[in-house]
């Protein structure tokens, strides 16, 4: 699989992997960490390596961040359809399902694309480390 | 508004000369229609709302032949197939959304006019005219706001939002107005731009009589236009956009009560609760890509200068405009609960009901046969949206269906008008599998629901090709006389994987609270959990058969599931299978 052909469920898929890989959080009830990664992905359009389905990934200017509707539906659907649990009760973070992880494992990535996969985790840091502090301050608690 | 967008500008001009060439007594250059004088105004009485009085502006637009083909076009698609009352049309749809947003403004006006009356000061206009106005765009924008619709609504929407062309124009009204709205509401933002609607207005304008004529106000048609698709003029009257097209808007607040209504489902919420509770607050609308600069750079604002752009600052990491928006405080938390309850309910009632599933899923195979024969006679996407925008529900007896030379359209359109519709013969819910396959179960799931984002990519396709490619050559196999080929053994045997897109929550973004106190739904009720429990235990992908091939398609089926599924075991299959009624 290389940037041409990966979906948006596919990428996001393989970088929920990676995260389970590096032991980070992912959220699920605040969705903000991840439209704003996904929008810096967007944006970096020099980072070699960048999937396509970026570059046609709409977001909604709507609120104080950016906000793209089919990463949201997808992110439910991944939980939902039980590919990623949220066993808290307040549904805070996800982990993957073990069952499907080796799945989605057995992906052969293009290199180029899994080195813009280690871009994303890196550049996922900031936003889900903040999300993973809840007294962190955010933007959404500012206005 | 529309000069850097030729696509949308495309289809504006197409859609003016489909309304003065189809119905040239209203929207022609010498039209016929108005042949009295016009009434100030007249009373429409609806079955949920009760007595409304309308515009004479309203008016023009309600008599045009437009927007009357919208009393042919059902509400709920074939949903009638399944409660038999449910015969409601686009029509009474869209005078209850008129009535709905009056209410939603009138309760502002009441409760909140302090702070209209300071967003007023803001523009160049006395206050009192100015409200008068805005009432007026609020109510046209209503009423027009599903003028797009065609043949059996969403039904149809599924299949010409698949055009290159209208999926041009969502592009560009996204870098209008910055966000993605549906096909449908293109094709309605387009109709507010034609002439050919001004015209009719015009017209109807010159038979008031002159008294009536000299107390006429004009409205601003970038406004009406852009709150269609959830935008205003002027961020501080983004409030308005919400009314019309948000989480909580006065179409959701019609189509929840009308449709559950209309099948005879006591559904219920408490409207008057929302207008006691509704309010404005002040918020931020960002900018990262520039859009709203334009668009607000473009238009005919109220105010002398285009609204100022703030800076990026250390809290809000975007350029942003202050906007005052729709919210609802936290003690309206029950009346949110009601509405997402009801939406549930109704997907699993109505929407998702397999039999209405079964019907809408053989008119859009229907549609798409239709499509390619319009391709295959060099039509291009603009006369294909004409073509859609000529149906309604009663053309399935008409020579495009049932006087079709293609006997698979024919015989379908027979089918579904006589309600011979294909049975489930596999139905797979995620929470169900619960043993070692679940987890195949839930990748190919997964994989049904990754849709397209506009790259040539679409993992969904892919994955239905594949499964419907080993369906139909298992069919042939099993039953030679099918047809010559793996689909169309497909369509003669009505087989078919159905995986529809699951109810969209987007009122989990919703937030409650006032100006300064931002409350995201979730934090206040369990959203997540019920999202999480009504998707994993009702959402259904199917597998359709016509009755006379049931056991040909469930074998054919289980060879696709294990080949693409990957799922083997006798228990697998023993779940997923409907039985029978023995």
């Amino acid at each position: 699989m290389d940037n041409r052909e990966i979906s948006l469920g596919e990428f996001v898929k393989q970088l929920t992997l990676r995260f389970t890989e590096q032991g980070m959080t992912m959220p699920l009830r605040d969705e903000r960490p991840w439209h704003m990664l996904f929008y810096k992905l967007k944006t970096s359009s020099s980072v070699a390596g960048r999937p396509d389905f970026l570059a046609d990934l709409l977001f909604d200017w709507d609120g104080p961040y950016p906000r793209s509707s089919e990463l949201a539906e997808y992110l439910d659907t991944l939980h939902w359809t039980g590919c990623l649990s949220a066993s808290n009760p307040q549904y805070e973070v996800v982990t993957v399902n073990p069952k499907v992880s080796q799945l989605w494992s057995s992906l052969p990535i293009d290199p180029k694309l899994s080195s813009f996969i280690d871009y994303a985790v890196q550049a996922a840091k900031g936003p889900f480390g903040a999300a993973a502090n809840v007294n962190a301050p955010t933007l959404s608690n500012a206005i | 508004m529309l000069q850097h967008c030729p696509t949308l500008s495309k289809i504006v001009a197409r859609l003016d000369s489909h309304l003065q060439g189809r119905f040239p007594d209203f929207f022609g250059k010498h039209p016929k229609h108005p042949f009295l004088h016009v009434k100030p105004y007249k009373v429409i009485h609806d079955s949920l709302w009760g007595t409304n009085r309308f515009s004479w502006r309203e008016l023009a637009v309600i008599d045009s032949p437009f927007f009357q083909r919208l009393r042919a076009i059902r509400q709920v698609g074939l949903a009638y197939y399944v409660y038999p009352c449910a015969q409601h049309s686009r029509f009474e749809h869209s005078l209850g959304v008129v009535t709905v947003a009056s209410k939603v403004f009138d309760a502002l006006l009441q409760r909140h006019l302090p702070d209209l009356q300071m967003i007023a000061r803001c523009f160049a206009v006395p206050v009192e005219e100015l409200l008068a106005r805005l009432r007026e765009e609020l109510r046209m924008a209503a009423l027009v706001h599903d003028v797009g619709h065609s043949i059996y609504s969403h039904a149809s929407e599924q299949v010409y939002q698949e055009l290159p062309l209208l999926q041009n124009a969502v592009r560009e009204l996204h870098k209008i107005i910055g966000k993605k709205k549906g096909a449908g509401e293109v094709i309605s933002f387009c109709f507010s731009r034609t002439t050919a609607l001004k015209s009719v207005l015009d017209n109807a304008q010159q038979h008031l009589p002159n008294d009536e004529k000299r107390k006429v106000k004009e409205i601003v048609w970038d406004n009406v236009s852009l709150l269609i698709v959830g935008r205003s003029v002027h961020p501080y009257l983004q409030w308005m956009g919400d009314i019309i097209s948000s989480d909580l808007d006065a179409d959701k607040l019609d189509y929840l009560l009308r449709d559950a209504s209309a099948a005879g489902l006591p559904l219920r919420y408490d409207l008057e609760r929302y207008l006691y509770t509704v309010g404005l607050a002040k918020d931020v609308l960002t900018d990262g890509d520039g859009h709203l600069e334009g668009m607000y750079g473009s238009v005919k604002a109220l105010a002398s200068a285009p609204p100022p752009r703030q800076e990026a600052t250390a809290l809000i990491e975007f350029p942003h405009y202050e906007a005052y928006t729709l919210r609802l405080p936290r003690n309206a938390v029950n009346t949110v609960e009601q509405i997402v309850i009801c939406k549930f309910m109704l997907f699993s009632y109505i929407y998702h009901h397999r039999k209405v599933r079964a019907a809408e899923g053989m008119l859009g195979a229907l549609l798409q046969r239709v499509v390619a024969h319009w391709r295959s006679e060099g039509k291009s996407d603009e006369d294909i949206i004409e073509e859609f925008l000529r149906l309604d529900d009663s053309s399935l007896g008409s020579a495009v269906f049932a006087g079709n030379t293609d006997t698979t359209v024919s015989s379908h359109s027979s089918r579904i008008a006589q309600r011979v519709l294909p049975r489930e013969v596999y139905g797979f819910v995620a929470s169900k599998f619960s043993h070692a396959e679940g987890g195949l179960l839930s990748e190919f799931m997964s994989k049904l629901l990754d849709r397209k984002t506009g790259a040539p990519q679409d993992r969904r396709e892919a994955v239905m090709k594949q499964f419907h490619e080993v369906m139909g050559s298992e069919l042939l196999k099993l039953k030679p006389g099918l047809g010559n080929t793996a689909e169309e053994a497909l369509l003669n045997a009505g087989a078919w994987l159905d995986a529809p897109k699951p109810p969209k929550f987007e009122n989990i973004n919703l937030i409650l609270g006032s100006s300064g106190d931002r409350i995201p739904l979730s934090e206040v009720f369990p959203i997540r959990y019920w999202i999480q429990a009504y998707e994993s235990h009702r959402y259904t992908a199917r597998i359709f058969s016509f009755s006379e091939h049931v056991d040909e398609v469930r074998a054919a089926a289980r060879a696709a599931c294990e080949k693409v599924i990957g799922a083997t075991t006798d228990s697998f299959f023993d779940t997923a299978l409907r039985k029978p009624v023995s």
